[in-house]
């Protein structure tokens, strides 16, 4: 995939480590890219130290860019690294893979999702448990296989399969509880 | 493209979905990208070893030759001259008094590895007259002398006096010397700087932990009207100081602006100049001092002649070099009636930064020459002190200072940056909101309210100012939510 050359030169321009260069990149990049650490956080101030963290790697590596793939996926990935390597040193990384619990999948009507907001969207999905709010953001949003994903966070791949699973039926539950407030609210209006 | 199942469609609203991250972020990733990359672990032993073997052979050396273990004072004399014009200049004698820690050099030279090199030598000058004939020759005596220990209570303890006299327009010897002491004691290099900041944090901590005994004795005697020679003598702690400097040069002060200075009995004192080594003094209230750190210990003894007459005073006495850098200034004193405060200083490179940006800045005037200086020295246990002159500056420096001491921050960045926009405020919107009744009325009013209240909080102080009906945009207030944003 060629990369526009405005890339290119900003590229070239971080390999130089031009502070100009840099600055592009990172206006280029970082409100996605903060969109993005903010779906891993349990909140903005962790969100922001990820993205710092991740683009100072960006930075650091850009040299290593080949040119071949979008740059936008290759700073994506380094983020996503980095925003998992951050919530595994700050916490140990528990999979709540061993829950008895039944899974029940909500009545909710996917098209509900459509009509959300997005940063509704990004809130609850903050609210996971960091375990099903990785896998969830890894399979769903940025497309790894489960397979990836097992080896990424050394879990077996049917570990990650349950994760998401468990991870979208908290969402849909939420989903619809909260659909049940708001309706509730419009109806008493 | 058809999104059918859930995680489709939140793929579709989040995959790219933006949130701007604050702008310190990226002031975060430029820092950290800045900053020099480690020194790797072998580079670091083989330094240490290298050292290491250095002071062994020192030791050994040293060891070996000294034949008596109880004589080690070792005396060096160094000859310096000076070439100032300035220092031809007599009218006065002082005595100083006891050992002084005092470093100096040839004013024309700015090599910093002569520098080094007298770092820590004192002059040993007690009861020395420095007499005009001694200046004339142009040349100073440094002695390196061993120190002797001093009594506990003496080191927490040091004094001031302050005489004033009238009309001492001629400036004195000691004023030539300090200058030329100011100039060669200047942090030249960042890394002393850093060094002065790490000691500063240590004293603002200890500072602040201690709420009885560092702090400022109140002058035992009140200062009268200027035209009358007067001392007092007071104690101040042990530390390194600031000399908040401020500038009067905004285009508009004006003769007319410093008299009504002196009519509120205010006096400048000011030491050297970095460029011509001496204080330059007009109505204007010039005056540069070219450093910012004071170290004061023991035995300090700073003797300020006041010449309230002319806006200025000299400065005389003793002055200690800090015995770890061998970093000594002259000191310079800014005094309003009775208030005063002292002010340990965290962070020397800001007030370098302020100075520096005072050149480019129009408010602070635009050449170096031109720069002038009143000067607090501050401490934090007395709070607030203090002057607030009338001018604008002076009341952006004010409120900085009283951000300081409300808070009770030791962020003195973060005070000099409120000072500087407190200031900036205040030029915009003071002029044609205070006739200069006013302002001075006004300067006063603050200075008075922050007096009180600087122990309690700024909120409090703040809802007296909205209380006393002064308007929202008026500079105080903009510093002082500027402060209380912090």
């Amino acid at each position: 995939m060629l990369i526009p050359p405005t890339y290119t030169k900003i590229v070239e321009g971080c390999i130089r480590r031009e502070p100009l260069a840099q600055r592009r990149l990172y206006e280029l990049f970082s409100p996605k890219m903060m969109a993005l650490c903010y779906r891993y956080a349990q909140n903005r101030d962790e969100a922001e130290d990820m993205l710092q963290e991740g683009f100072i790697k960006v930075f650091q590596c850009i040299d290593k860019y080949n040119h071949q793939g979008s740059l936008e996926g290759w700073v994506r990935r380094i983020i996503v690294n980095t925003a998992i390597d951050i919530i595994r040193r700050n916490k140990s990384l528990q999979l709540v893979s061993s829950l008895n619990e039944n899974i029940i999948e909500s009545t909710v009507d996917d098209n509900i999702v459509d009509a959300l907001e997005v940063e509704y969207l990004l809130n609850i999905i903050q609210d996971l448990p960091d375990g099903y709010r990785i896998v969830f953001n890894m399979f769903a949003i940025e497309g790894y296989s489960h397979a990836e994903i097992g080896e990424q966070l050394n879990i077996n791949e049917s570990t990650s399969r349950s994760q998401f699973t468990r991870a979208k039926v908290l969402l849909k539950k939420r989903i619809h509880e909260d659909s049940l407030v708001i309706n509730k609210y419009q109806d008493a209006i | 493209m058809q999104y059918n199942s859930f995680e489709e469609r939140m793929n579709r609203k989040l995959a790219n979905a933006t949130m701007p991250p604050h702008t310190q972020v990226w002031d975060k990733i430029r820092q950290d990208l800045d900053e020099p990359p480690k020194n790797d672990g072998k580079k670091g032993w083989i330094l240490g070893l290298c050292l290491l073997f250095c002071a062994l052979g020192t030791g050994t050396y040293l060891f070996f030759k000294q034949k008596e273990p109880n004589a080690i004072t070792m005396t060096t004399s160094v000859q310096i001259k000076t070439k100032s014009k300035e220092a031809a200049i007599p009218n006065k004698t002082i005595t100083q008094n006891a050992i002084h820690h005092v470093e100096t050099k040839n004013q024309n030279t700015n090599n910093q590895n002569t520098n080094n090199q007298h770092i820590n030598k004192s002059i040993s000058n007690k009861n020395i007259i420095h007499t005009h004939e001694a200046m004339r020759t142009k040349e100073i005596i440094l002695v390196e002398s061993a120190r002797s220990p001093k009594n506990e209570e003496e080191k927490s303890i040091s004094t001031i006096e302050i005489t004033t006299k009238e009309l001492e327009v001629v400036p004195t010897k000691v004023e030539v010397i300090k200058s030329a002491i100011v100039n060669q004691h200047q942090v030249s290099t960042k890394a002393e700087a850093n060094k002065v900041q790490q000691i500063d944090k240590q004293n603002i901590t200890t500072y602040f932990l201690s709420s009885t005994s560092k702090t400022m004795a109140t002058p035992t005697t009140k200062i009268p009207k200027p035209k009358h020679n007067a001392k007092w003598t007071w104690n101040i702690s042990t530390g390194t100081y600031a000399i908040l400097y401020q500038s009067l040069l905004d285009n508009k002060v004006s003769p007319k602006y410093a008299r009504w200075q002196e009519a509120l009995g205010v006096a400048n004192i000011g030491v050297g100049d970095s460029t011509s080594n001496l204080i330059v003094y007009n109505d204007q209230s010039l005056s540069v001092a070219a450093q910012s750190v004071t170290q004061l210990t023991d035995t300090s003894l700073l003797k300020i002649t006041v010449s309230p007459n002319t806006q200025f005073a000299t400065l005389s006495g003793e002055y200690r070099i800090s015995r770890h850098f061998g970093i000594e200034s002259a000191m310079s004193f800014y005094y309003q009636k009775m208030n005063r405060i002292l002010i340990p200083i965290q962070d020397i490179n800001s007030f370098g930064e302020a100075i520096a940006n005072s050149k480019t800045t129009p408010y602070y005037g635009n050449t170096k020459s031109a720069l002038a200086f009143k000067f607090y020295i501050l401490e934090p246990k007395i709070l607030f002190n203090t002057h607030f002159g009338a001018g604008n500056s002076d009341i952006g420096l004010g409120i900085g200072m009283a951000y300081r001491a409300l808070v009770g921050s030791t962020d003195s960045n973060a005070a000099l940056r409120l000072a500087q926009i407190a200031s900036k405020d205040a030029q915009i919107y003071n002029p044609h909101n205070f006739s200069v009744h006013g302002r001075i009325k006004y300067a006063y009013h603050i200075n008075e309210k922050l007096a009180i209240f600087s122990a309690i909080n700024a909120q409090v102080l703040l809802n007296r100012m909205y209380s006393q009906g002064i308007s929202y945009k008026s500079p105080s207030l903009c510093g002082m939510e500027i402060g209380l944003s912090f």
